[in-house]
């Protein structure tokens, strides 16, 4: 979707399914062979976080941000695997989310502050690669991050 | 002291394509920035009345956006956004328009854009300087806005240029025949199995480098279209990308050098013909 | 270990002893699973306020009933985190007692995901999560 308005209808009309508000819809599957069986649910899951109430927490939680929810569904279609095991998913009290993986040897924890500013924390217990970065433009330590995440069973 | 985006005037570069009359139909500048939870629908309402009102006098309801950032380092990544929350998700996004529907400011909590539009055979393209002058000043005067109610910071982390140009065809059998217009496009096919494509679209995209570095992306894509009875190619380019700092300065930086590689991207993707057609000027 | 707190934090309250223990609610949403099937709390239960405040934590008094501090929250989880822990990343603590709570303590010093994370998983349940109890 672009901020222009110019009138027009194309010809290539893209269905787009109706749903309920806050449910999650797929448009452009373009890459369904490669997305990972959990992706739904996880997109549910942040979807759900839009709707937590303020002080969700006890300590002055907000909800999620819709771009937050948003960005973090796009953000996992980007970069997991079809081979990739589920997140744990988790909202932050400043409105953002956090996906997480522990594993025996693999500790990986991202962190959604906002659609374009992420950060991580990652382990890699078998290689002892260490870090904790945020991320400006370049996800490419990321990709590399999920790519050691061991394949789910 | 709030920085005037009026101050910093954009320089086109001499050896930049310039068109007589170029098949532009909408321009449109943009600044994502971090979400202002605050900016609700009754403090978007006070900046129409406080700041727009005069200039837009119509608004219009329109869903938000979702936001649109440009990473790297993903190999092979699917192209635009695969998941979208439900409709009701979303704050909306207030469209603001003028008197002759050409012009447009449009505000979401996350989201600034001003566009012009082509209205019937109207109106020709004021070119992007003026635009931007609008722009410059519509950005100060809501960071103003947002500092003198207490509602946050306008804190850019994506700024945007999109040209959506109309080029009409004879007749709607020819939407398949693209060879004319895009330069890249030789339409020869292996063998002489296939019938004429009814359709295409493509899609490019292309890094932006400062020094080497990737900063933004140029989108481009052409498709078929119906604007009324008449039937034309959509072709659209869309730079967007990170500005180099917080400041109006750095978003109108990024601005210029996106309209730069959008005309030199235009141009070097359409052909010599279209550009005799055009009546390019350099 | 005496380490040093962060440049810029406000004094230590060396009244709170080393070997004491404070409580931090754990709402379920940031119960996760670990490889070894164990439940422990998300880096992001110990974060600051969302208003800038510093974290909260209740001072864990022997003979306190811990579920006093659960609010009624009865499907969540406390965590018990040592203060000399906290110090050992850095952060000071702080006694800001009011009304609902005279054992408010906050904890002040930068928190980033790295020492969240140390906390989340060096921390101990004083009321496990209910599948846990």
């Amino acid at each position: 979707m672009t901020a222009t308005l110019a009138p027009i209808e194309f010809l290539s009309f893209r269905d787009l399914r109706k749903a309920d508000s806050h449910s999650v819809i797929r448009a452009e599957a373009t890459l369904s062979e490669q997305r990972p069986a959990w992706l739904d649910a996880v997109a549910r899951t942040c979807a759900s976080f839009v709707e937590l109430e303020s002080n969700w927490d006890s300590y002055g939680g907000r909800p999620v941000h819709e771009s937050v929810a948003q960005a973090t569904s796009d953000l996992l279609l980007k970069l997991a695997r079809a081979s990739s095991p589920a997140p744990t998913v988790v909202p932050t009290a400043r409105g953002g989310i956090q996906l997480e993986w522990h594993i025996p040897s693999i500790d990986l924890e991202i962190a959604v502050a906002s659609a374009s500013r992420l950060s991580a924390v990652f382990e890699n217990k078998t290689t002892g690669e260490h870090w904790e970065r945020e991320f400006q433009s370049d996800l490419s330590d990321l990709v590399s991050a999920i790519g050691q995440l061991p394949a789910a069973r | 002291m709030v920085e005037s985006m009026r101050q910093v005037t954009a320089a086109r570069a001499k050896d930049l394509p310039e068109f007589e009359h170029p098949p532009v139909v909408e321009v449109a500048l943009g600044v994502q920035f971090e979400p202002v939870p605050k900016l609700d629908g009754s403090w978007i309402a006070r900046f129409w009345f406080e700041e727009a009102r005069e200039q837009f006098p119509e608004w219009i309801e329109a869903p938000a956006l979702p936001p649109s950032i440009e990473w790297f380092g993903i190999p092979g990544q699917p192209r635009g956004v695969m998941f979208r929350l439900g409709p009701g998700a979303f704050a909306n996004r207030a469209v603001f328009q003028d008197d002759s529907q050409t012009g447009l400011l449009q505000l979401q909590q996350d989201r600034i854009v001003r566009n012009w539009r082509k209205v019937g055979t109207g109106n020709a393209y004021p070119r992007y300087e003026s635009i931007r002058t609008s722009f410059a000043s519509e950005v100060s005067r809501f960071r103003a806005f947002l500092t003198k109610h207490q509602l946050g910071e306008l804190v850019p982390n994506q700024c945007e240029v999109t040209y959506v140009n109309h080029i009409p065809v004879d007749d709607v059998s020819k939407l398949g025949q693209i060879g004319t217009l895009l330069a890249p496009w030789s339409g020869k096919f292996s063998d002489g199995w296939l019938n004429a494509p009814e359709t295409v679209e493509v899609a490019s995209h292309h890094r932006l480098l400062i020094d080497g570095s990737p900063v933004g992306r140029l989108h481009i894509a052409l498709q078929p279209g119906y604007g009324g009875t008449e039937a034309m190619f959509v072709l659209t380019l869309t730079a967007r990308g990170r500005p180099s700092g917080p400041t109006d300065a750095d978003v109108l930086a990024f601005l210029d050098i996106g309209r730069d590689h959008i005309v030199r991207g235009f141009t070097s993707v359409t052909s010599t013909d279209m550009h005799v057609k055009w009546g390019r000027r350099t | 270990m005496v380490v040093p707190a962060e440049a810029g934090l406000p004094p230590d309250d060396l009244s709170i002893a080393g070997d004491a223990v404070l409580w931090r609610r754990v709402p379920d949403l940031h119960f996760v699973a670990q490889a070894d099937g164990t439940i422990r709390p998300s880096s992001a239960a110990f974060e600051d306020d969302p208003d800038g405040d510093p974290m909260s934590t209740v001072l864990g008094r022997p003979g306190r009933d811990p579920f006093s501090v659960l609010l009624g929250n009865d499907g969540w989880a406390l965590a018990r985190v040592g203060v000399a822990l906290v110090r050992e990343l850095g952060w000071i603590v702080q006694r800001r007692p009011t009304p609902e709570e005279p054992d408010h303590v906050v904890v002040i010093g930068n928190k980033t995901h790295g020492k969240r994370k140390r906390i989340a998983r060096e921390c101990s349940w004083a009321i496990p999560p209910p599948s846990r109890r």
